[in-house]
């Protein structure tokens, strides 16, 4: 029977920590029971350790369903690096010999990640149903309520797949998650007992500022003397790849901060770089987008600052909770302007397909059931063939799929039941984009508070709120005069050195005498 | 200044015969038969894959940047598709320029894949030891591709190689390799590289440090990677670690696509064309174009079996008349029985002949 000592002596032993930090214990403690599990940690708070330390001691596999592929990979290099060898990420971003090296070696592995959309595969799945699977951990559950719905339908699927697994134990992990996106995630996923271990996400050590500007030349003229004043560890948002790039190129030319940009469509190698450098105070400036984040483990970020408001005040609450994690202070400054909100609003219209978009697809499915065809079988073909993007094919095709009309590539036409199905999908696209407005209002209208930021911020969530460990809110008392965190010290090495010195100082070569 | 040399070469190259979407496929490495085709019978074979992650948008940046130089001219032949040719000021730029733009580094056709691959080596392989060395055996590898990683495991846990003795002989070697480059681009190249607790420059930080465009750092460094490889396969005893680290990469071009490979199968079984179109269930003219793909790979290939001597001659006399490359010029000289798919194979067999002779630009 595991109990709380073993539980510690294996904590030390795998990961070198002495101690579990704040429900983790607990989590553990009833995941090795068998139960099934819904816990909501804070951002920060080491959600990942609920499942690696029990993948380490079950016996058979842990599968983990992970949202974003860096994420993922951060987290198997991670566990790498730190000795824990038997994990493997499976996604659809390595190449087809590395996967078949991890299915070969199926056997071996005692944790295996999986974005969504690979689970449904067909090969993996009977190679997964051979396996005795212990776990089954669903990363950043909030995605089967906030993403589920739209681009990634394979969220949906994931109770079927359980099934397929002969139903192993659930551990459903999330940061933030209000009521109705909890009772979201029970409810996909098909069991009725869940222990939930929620945990307040408040932190106590970060202050809270809102600033309402004219356009984006003023926040560049608030950020500016900010970044002279303070050399701290600094994370900006940006709700777009262009402006990261383009932001960051003035704040270069107008600081003396150590700046870089970061988003998705860089390449790897740089992703990592960019990374590191920051990891490593190399950096102390990332311009970035929420690409930036998840998973990073740097404990003294100081100032998160987003030039642009996220689409709701879950995203806000998950981004903020990166500052601070060592417990000392850390300031968040959103800065809002009139025409902020045109951004998400448009994402969220482009995400689903318009009603148009909707009748317009009913018709070319049925020009393609008249011609006696099946679907095109490239996506590409597809999207080009009903004028959808990407997401909003995946969105259909799932409605699609769920009412029979779609089986594999084959089209079936019943007249009268894509009628109704037709009317159903507009309302339910209408219902998902106006449940997304009505998140957008909410982060709008606590920009827009008079009150304590912290207070109404966590209201959502919780029913109390720790008081300051800091200066609280723009509201309540702050003042940057009275911010003075610690700065980071940076020592000027090399810049003259010669390529043959620097390389010789890479690779760690003794120096020849040089005595003058 | 890589950047430009790089377009003016290719579009001096075409001589106004293609459109710049060819330049653009050259330099991403598209695999189309067309693209392959082209590079031979223009001689740009060593541009290909040169800037593998361009994108169009910046391409098109640049192009629409050297028409405003004046620098290249629209020919006014084909109203339909933009095809361009240097003008004097063009070519005078690119005499004035070429020598020292360094284009000549690339090497594409034969090491773009190879060299990614020696590359991520020899960066992992620097970052892994001299972090071991110094005791440290956690740290984020920066180069994420398992093969590379599976590759650098490998040494480092063979007792043959001591780390010290591994970062030694790289110092040697590398101190004697840079010596074929500028001081500026061995600077480039070692900041970023990746060493204990110092992590490397992003190309963007480095474009900033040197100022230059993002492109050009990224085109630079893939020109030093090929060029490097090139070297020390060259000068294997003067380079013998850096040597082994290239030994085992496949250095011959395996660029048939997967399925003309199947079709070539086929074909070699003694298939025909129709039979071939069956089995696969493809069109006749993804055959035609597997069959191209093949012949310009192949010098043996009979293609005779497909166009007879009288045709081919015809059509040999049509590229002389039009002095032109373009399928539909020829094809507008011809009798016009005779097909596309006939005049693309004799296409393939002038390549093996002009480039032959090939003889880089000065």
């Amino acid at each position: 029977m595991i109990n709380k000592r073993i539980l510690r002596e294996n904590l030390q032993k795998h990961f070198g920590y002495s101690a579990f930090r704040t429900g983790q214990e607990e989590i553990i403690l009833d995941v090795m029971k068998g139960k099934d599990v819904l816990g909501i940690l804070p951002t920060g708070s080491g959600k990942s350790i609920c499942y690696q330390l029990p993948a380490k001691l079950l016996e058979g596999v842990t599968i983990v369903v992970s949202p974003l592929i860096s994420l993922m990979v951060d987290q198997v290099r991670q566990l790498k690096a730190s000795h824990f060898k038997k994990v493997a990420a499976i996604n659809s971003f390595i190449s087809r010999s590395e996967r078949n090296h991890i299915y070969k070696n199926i056997h071996y592995y005692k944790l295996v990640y999986v974005s969504p959309e690979i689970l449904q595969q067909d090969r993996l799945q009977r190679l997964l149903k051979e396996l005795h699977v212990s776990l089954f951990v669903i990363d950043e559950a909030h995605c089967i309520s906030q993403w589920g719905h739209e681009f990634r339908p394979d969220y949906l699927r994931l109770a079927s797949t359980i099934e397929l697994l002969n139903n192993p134990p659930i551990l459903a992990l999330t940061a933030t998650a209000t009521l109705q996106v909890q009772s979201d995630i029970v409810k996909t996923l098909g069991r009725k007992e869940f222990a939930r271990h929620v945990h307040p996400m408040d932190k106590d050590n970060i202050t809270f500022s809102v600033q309402q500007v004219v356009d984006e030349n003023e926040k560049l003229q608030v950020i500016t003397p900010l970044l002279n004043k303070y050399r701290v560890p600094t994370i900006i948002y940006f709700s777009s790849r262009e402006a990261t790039e383009k932001v960051s190129e003035q704040l270069k030319s107008n600081t003396e901060a150590r700046i870089a940009f970061y988003h998705g469509g860089m390449d790897q190698y740089d992703r990592v770089t960019i990374q590191q450098q920051f990891m490593n105070d190399q950096l102390d400036v990332i311009c970035c987008t929420s690409a930036f984040g998840m998973g990073i483990n740097k404990s003294n970020i100081r100032l998160i600052i987003h030039f642009h408001m996220p689409p709701n005040l879950e995203s806000f609450i998950q981004e903020v909770g990166r500052g601070g994690r060592d417990g000392d202070t850390c300031v968040s400054l959103l800065l809002s302007s009139p025409g902020d909100i045109y951004i998400p609003q448009s994402m969220i219209q482009g995400e689903l397909p318009t009603n148009n978009q909707i009748e317009y697809t009913f018709h070319q499915l049925e020009k393609l059931v008249i011609a006696n065809q099946s679907l095109p079988t490239d996506n590409i073909e597809i999207e080009n063939y009903f004028q959808l993007s990407e997401i909003q094919w995946r969105f259909l095709l799932f409605q699609f799929e769920k009412r029979g009309i779609i089986k594999r590539r084959a089209i079936y036409f019943e007249p009268v039941k894509w009628k109704t199905a037709q009317e159903e999908i507009i309302k339910l696209r209408n219902q998902r984009s106006g449940l997304k407005e009505k998140n957008l209002t909410e982060i709008l209208r606590w920009t827009e508070e008079k009150s304590c930021l912290r207070k109404r911020l966590y209201s959502a969530f919780q029913n109390t709120v720790k008081s300051p460990l800091f200066q609280c809110c723009s509201n309540c008392d702050f003042q940057w005069s009275q911010w003075n965190p610690p700065q980071t010290n940076i020592e000027k090495k090399g810049m003259d050195d010669t390529w043959k010195t620097k390389l010789r100082k890479l690779l760690l070569i003794e120096a020849p005498d040089e005595t003058i | 200044m890589i950047l430009e040399a790089l377009l003016l070469t290719s579009i001096k190259r075409l001589n106004g015969e293609r459109s710049s979407s060819a330049i653009f496929h050259i330099l991403k490495g598209k695999r189309s038969i067309q693209t392959i085709q082209d590079i031979h019978m223009y001689r740009l074979t060593e541009f290909y894959y040169s800037a593998k992650d361009i994108r169009k948008a910046d391409f098109n940046k640049e192009m629409q940047k050297l028409l405003r130089q004046n620098l290249i001219k629209k020919t006014d032949v084909e109203p339909k598709i933009a095809t361009y040719l240097l003008t004097e000021l063009g070519n005078e730029w690119l005499g004035k320029n070429i020598g020292s733009s360094s284009i000549h580094y690339f090497n594409g056709l034969t090491y773009a894949n190879t060299s990614l691959k020696f590359y991520s080596r020899l960066v992992l392989l620097i970052q892994t030891f001299t972090n071991t060395s110094l005791n440290n055996y956690s740290f984020l590898p920066i180069v994420n591709d398992p093969e590379t990683e599976r590759w650098v495991k490998k040494i480092y846990s063979s007792s043959v190689y001591q780390p010290r003795e591994i970062l030694n002989q790289l110092y040697e070697e590398l101190k004697k390799l840079f010596l074929y480059f500028t001081d500026e681009e061995a600077h480039l190249f070692i900041d970023r590289l990746t060493g204990f607790d110092q992590y490397g420059l992003s190309l963007d930080q480095l474009a900033n440090k040197y100022g230059k465009s993002y492109l050009e750092v990224q085109l630079l460094i893939t020109a030093m990677t090929q060029n490097m490889l090139q070297v020390v396969i060259t000068n294997k005893k003067r380079f013998p670690f850096l040597t082994f680290i290239a030994a085992d990469l496949q250095t011959e071009n395996t660029l048939l696509t997967n399925s003309a490979l199947i079709t070539n199968r086929l074909l070699q079984k003694g298939h025909d064309i129709p039979a071939i179109a069956q089995i696969r269930k493809l069109k006749y003219n993804t055959i035609y174009d597997h069959i191209v793909e093949i012949a310009i790979h192949d010098r043996t290939f009979p293609i005779e079996k497909y166009v007879n001597k009288e045709t081919q001659q015809s059509i040999m006399q049509a590229i002389q008349q039009t002095k032109s490359y373009m399928l539909k010029d020829i094809k507008e000289n011809i009798n016009h029985e005779v097909s596309y798919f006939e005049i693309r194979l004799v296409l393939s067999l002038i390549k093996n002949t002009t480039h032959s002779g090939d003889k880089r630009d000065k």
